[in-house]
C-alpha cells in the first residue's frame, strides 16, 4: 500500500473517532439534516411520480377535440360537422363523443359521464380491471375509483342514478379504473354512446364534441389549424396542449413547493454555517496542534472534510430512503393536500415513484455540498495561519 | 557540525499594522549538532518567538535562518511543516496535549500523516510510552491523567518520530523541583543519545543543570549574554 493511501486512510480514522467521540452532537445534526432532506427528497420524488402517472394516462387522450361555441360557452355540436371533417387530408378519423358531469344531490357525488368512442378501446389493457362495455348492452359502465366511493358501491355491481327528468337509469358495474391512474380517473364513469345520450337525454342528431384522430402525430397542430378553418364556430384543443396545460398546473405547484422546501434548506444552512464558521477555542488550539505536529493544512482540511462527507452522505442516505418510503409506502401523505388540492374527489392513487439520477443529485447540490463548505472553509481559515498560537 | 544557523535574524510581527512588533532583532546563533542550549531572559524578550523560527514554524521576517541544512527563509508553509515533521520534536509549556483523545492517541498524531499503518503506529507509540514509565496510561484519556504524566506523554509524542532537534518552551514551569529534576535528567539522556536539544526557561534550575552545555541570555529580542 502506498504511503500517501496510507496517510489517507489514517486521516479518514482520525475523522471518524472525531466524529463518534462527539456522537450526541453529531446525531443531532444528522437527524435534523436527514429531516430536511427527506422533506426534499420526498417533493422530488412525490413530482416525479405524479407528472409520470400523468403523462401515462394523458398518452391515452384524443390527439385533436372539436367542440361547438356559441356565444362563447360549450354547445352540442351537430353531428353533420362530422363529414365536414371527413375530406381533410391527413385524418384517419373522426367520432362524436357523448360526455358531461352529473352531480347525485343523494350521495353528493360529482361524477364525469363519458360516452366510449372506439378511441377508448385502446384503455382496455392498461387502465382497467375488468373490461369495456359492450355494443347493445345497455347500462354497462366502467367506474373510477373515486366513483366507486362517492356512491359508496363495495362490491355491489349495480346501482341507479336520475336522468335530468328525474326518471331513473340502472347500471352495471363491468370494469374499475386502476388505482394508479387515479389521479385522471377517479371521478369518471365509462358507458356506451346510446347510454350516454340516454343518460343526459340527448337528441340522436347531437354529440357533445369531436374527437379527431391523426395518422401523423407530427402533423397534429396543422390539422388542427386546418379544422379551425372549415369549422369556424369551433374551438379545436390538441393533446400537447393538454399535456402543457397539466405540466403547468404540476410545474407551478411544485415550483411553489420547492421555494418553500429551499427556504427551510437555506434556514438550516446558514444554522450549519453558524455552528461550523464559529469554531470553539479547543477546536481552532486542534488545529494548531495537529499542524505543529507535521500535519499539513491540507491534512486538517481532509479530516474536517471526512467528517462533513460521513455525516452529510449518512443524512442523504437516511433522508432519501425516507422520501421513498413516504412516497411509495405512505402514498406522500404529508404533501397530499399540497398536490391535490385542486381535484374535487380526494384520489386515493398508489405511487410508484422512479428514482431518477438527476432528482438525487439536485437533492445532493442543496444539502451535501453545502454541508461541506460550511465545515471546511471555517477549518481553513483557521489551519491556513502558522500555527504558533498554539505555542503559547 | 552545525545544526542550526541565524544570521542577522529578524522577526516582526503584523509587519505594517499598528500593532507591530519586532519581537527579534539582529541574531546571530549557531548550534552544533548535539549540544544542549538553555534561552534565559524575562517574559516577553523573544525566547518563545526565537524557538518558533528554529521549530520551522514560520520563516523570520529577515536574516538568515538555516535548521538542519535547509534555509527556511520564504519557505511557503508546506515545506516548513515537511521539513520540521521529520526533524524536530516540540515539548510545550502547557504540554498542549489533545485532551479528548486517549494517551496513545496523542502520541500516535504525528505518525498518522507520515503513513504509518495502525498496527505499526501503536507499537512505536507504545515503546515510547513504556520508556517515559506511562505506559499503563496509554488508553486513559488525556484529560484524566496528572500533570507529571501528561509532561512524559509530551515528551513521548516529541520522540516518537524520532527527531533530531528537540525543541522545549518552558518545560519546567509547570512543574514542582522533583519532577523539573527528573525531566532534565531525561534530557541527559537524550543529549547522550545525539540529541540536539534548546530549552528556553527562566527557572536557575534548568540553567544550572550539568546537562545544558551553553546558555544564552536574551532581552528585549537581542541576545545579551553567551556563556558555556
Ligand atoms: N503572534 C504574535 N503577534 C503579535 N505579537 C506577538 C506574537 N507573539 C509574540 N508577540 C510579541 O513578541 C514579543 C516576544 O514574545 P515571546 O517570543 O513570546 O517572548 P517570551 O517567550 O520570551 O516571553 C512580545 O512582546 C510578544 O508580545
Ligand atoms: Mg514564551
Amino acid at each position: 500500500m502506498s504511503l500517501g493511501f496510507q496517510k489517507q486512510l489514517n486521516i479518514l480514522d482520525y475523522g471518524l473517532a472525531s466524529l463518534w467521540r462527539r456522537k450526541t452532537k453529531n446525531i443531532c445534526v444528522i437527524i435534523v439534516f436527514s429531516l430536511v432532506i427527506f422533506l426534499l427528497s420526498s417533493f422530488q420524488f412525490l413530482t416525479g411520480a405524479l407528472t409520470s402517472v400523468a403523462e401515462k394516462t394523458l398518452r391515452f387522450a384524443p390527439e385533436i377535440t372539436v367542440q361547438r361555441m356559441v356565444a362563447g360557452r360549450q354547445e352540442q355540436i351537430p353531428l353533420a360537422y362530422v363529414a365536414k371533417l371527413q375530406n381533410i387530408f391527413g385524418i384517419r378519423g373522426v367520432e362524436p363523443r357523448i360526455w358531461g358531469y352529473h352531480f347525485s344531490t343523494v350521495t353528493g357525488a360529482n361524477i364525469t359521464v363519458l360516452g366510449l368512442t372506439s378511441f377508448d378501446k385502446r384503455l382496455e389493457k392498461s387502465l382497467l380491471v375488468g373490461r369495456l362495455p359492450r355494443f347493445g348492452q345497455a347500462g354497462e359502465v366502467v367506474l373510477g375509483q373515486g366513483v366507486v366511493r362517492d356512491l359508496n358501491l363495495q362490491n355491489r355491481r349495480k346501482f341507479a342514478l336520475f336522468r335530468p327528468d328525474l326518471s331513473q337509469k340502472t347500471f352495471t358495474v363491468v370494469a374499475e379504473f386502476k388505482p394508479e391512474s387515479e389521479l385522471l380517473t377517479a371521478d369518471i364513469m365509462l358507458m356506451s354512446m346510446a347510454d350516454g345520450r340516454d343518460f343526459f337525454n340527448m337528441s340522436s342528431d347531437f354529440a357533445t364534441d369531436l374527437v379527431v384522430q391523426v395518422a401523423n402525430p407530427a402533423e397534429i397542430e396543422n390539422i388542427a389549424r386546418k379544422i379551425g378553418q372549415i369549422l369556424a364556430d369551433t374551438r379545436v384543443v390538441t393533446r400537447p396542449q393538454i399535456q402543457k396545460t397539466y405540466s403547468l398546473v404540476f410545474g407551478w405547484r411544485s415550483g411553489f413547493g420547492s421555494v418553500c422546501l429551499l427556504t427551510s434548506l437555506a434556514a438550516f444552512i446558514i444554522l450549519a454555517w453558524d455552528k461550523a464558521s464559529g469554531m470553539t477555542p479547543e477546536e481552532k488550539r486542534e488545529i494548531g496542534i495537529l499542524k505543529l505536529l507535521g500535519w499539513q493544512t491540507s491534512d486538517v482540511l481532509a479530516v474536517r472534510f471526512y467528517e462533513g462527507f460521513a455525516v452529510s452522505v449518512l443524512a442523504l442516505v437516511l433522508g432519501c430512503t425516507l422520501g421513498y418510503v413516504h412516497i411509495a409506502f405512505f402514498e406522500g401523505v404529508l404533501f397530499r393536500p399540497l398536490m391535490f388540492g385542486w381535484s374535487v374527489l380526494t384520489p386515493n392513487l398508489q405511487l410508484s415513484p422512479e428514482i431518477h439520477l438527476t432528482d438525487v443529485l439536485l437533492v445532493t447540490c442543496f444539502s451535501v455540498l453545502p454541508y461541506l463548505v460550511a465545515t471546511v472553509i471555517p477549518a481553513w481559515r483557521a489551519a491556513s495561519v502558522p500555527p504558533d498560537s498554539a505555542m503559547r | 557540525m552545525i545544526m542550526i544557523v541565524l544570521k542577522d535574524l529578524c522577526k516582526i510581527y503584523n509587519k505594517g499594522q499598528v500593532n507591530e512588533v519586532a519581537a527579534l532583532s539582529g541574531i546571530n546563533l549557531q548550534i552544533r549538532e548535539n549540544e544542549v542550549l538553555c534561552l534565559k531572559g524575562s517574559s516577553g524578550s523573544g525566547k518563545s518567538t526565537l524557538l518558533a523560527i528554529m521549530g520551522c514554524v514560520f520563516p523570520p521576517t529577515s536574516g538568515v535562518a538555516e535548521v538542519g541544512g535547509k534555509k527556511l527563509s520564504r519557505l511557503p508553509d508546506r515545506f516548513l511543516t515537511l521539513h520540521r515533521r521529520g526533524l524536530i520534536g516540540f515539548i510545550f509549556q502547557q504540554f498542549n496535549i489533545l485532551p479528548q483523545l486517549t494517551v496513545l492517541d496523542n502520541v500516535m498524531v504525528p505518525l498518522m500523516v507520515l503513513g504509518y499503518p495502525p498496527v505499526a503506529r501503536r507499537k512505536k507509540a507504545l515503546a515510547i510510552l513504556k520508556r517515559l514509565g506511562v505506559s499503563h496510561r496509554a488508553d486513559f484519556p488525556a484529560s484524566q491523567v496528572s500533570g507529571g504524566e501528561l509532561q512524559r506523554v509530551a515528551i513521548a509524542r516529541a520522540l516518537v518520530n524520532n527527531p533530531a532537534i528537540i525543541l522545549a518552551d518552558e518545560p519546567t514551569a509547570h512543574l514542582d523541583h522533583k519532577l523539573s529534576l527528573s525531566f532534565l535528567d531525561f534530557m541527559m539522556e537524550l543529549k547522550e543519545e545525539g540529541k540536539t536539544i534548546i530549552l528556553t526557561s527562566h527557572d536557575p534550575l534548568v540553567a544550572d543543570h550539568v546537562c545544558v552545555d551553553r546558555i544564552v541570555e536574551m532581552a528585549d529580542g537581542r541576545i545579551i549574554s553567551s556563556c558555556s
